[in-house]
């Protein structure tokens, strides 16, 4: 994802970050360098060193600052962007419990009833185009039991 | 967020409040790798 535009919104002390069809906000107090009063942001763009994947800032004090997109899309808790953190995890996961669990590729296959060119797709930590559930099937094919735990955004009371 | 030149490439990292780590890799302006993606084929 790329960023498109970045302003400098100083009333509310956030860079307004414009990304394909959307503007997003990013607290100065996040940045390093923080922008403050007395060493404001004299510029940010797009950061072509980043293929524009982020974008930079100095500030009237000649300190410079880089801010990836990611990064602004993780403070958003950006939905297609969580879905992708938690599918590498369960992508690791399964790539571990491959190596302990005892069983060969073929069985692993014929136990999720699929192809192998399918398995090997849920493997890939790269593929962001499989499925969580294609995701589950497999952790449940290597014998592991899954449980989901789902914590609260401003609290740590869990439920299950 | 953190950002070292070093021979060309520019490495990018920062501590984010979700693992896995971050850090991408940029050469002459073009992506080149994510390390995540290298801890994912057991790179690192």
């Amino acid at each position: 994802m790329k960023v498109r535009s970045v302003r400098v919104n100083n009333h509310k002390r956030t860079f307004e970050v414009r990304l394909a069809g959307r503007v997003l906000d990013y607290p100065f107090a996040r940045c390093t360098p923080a922008p403050g009063a007395d060493d404001a942001v004299v510029e940010a763009h797009p950061d072509p060193e980043m293929a524009a994947g982020g974008f930079a800032y100095e500030l009237a004090s000649g300190r410079c600052g880089a801010v990836h997109v990611e990064e602004v899309l993780e403070y958003h808790r950006d939905p297609a962007h969580m879905r992708e953190l938690l599918l590498y995890k369960l992508t690791l996961e399964a790539q571990r419990r491959m190596d302990s669990c005892g069983l060969s590729r073929r069985e692993i296959i014929r136990r999720l009833g699929t192809s192998p060119a399918q398995f090997y797709r849920l493997l890939d930590a790269t593929n962001h185009r499989k499925s969580v559930d294609g995701m589950l099937s497999l952790l449940h094919a290597l014998g592991c039991n899954v449980e989901l735990v789902i914590n609260g955004r401003h609290n740590t009371s869990d439920s299950h | 967020m953190t950002k070292i030149r070093r021979g060309g490439y520019v490495f990018i990292s920062w501590v984010g409040d979700q693992s896995p780590r971050h850090v991408h890799v940029y050469r002459d302006g073009r992506f080149v790798v994510l390390i995540r993606r290298l801890e994912g084929d057991g790179l690192l």
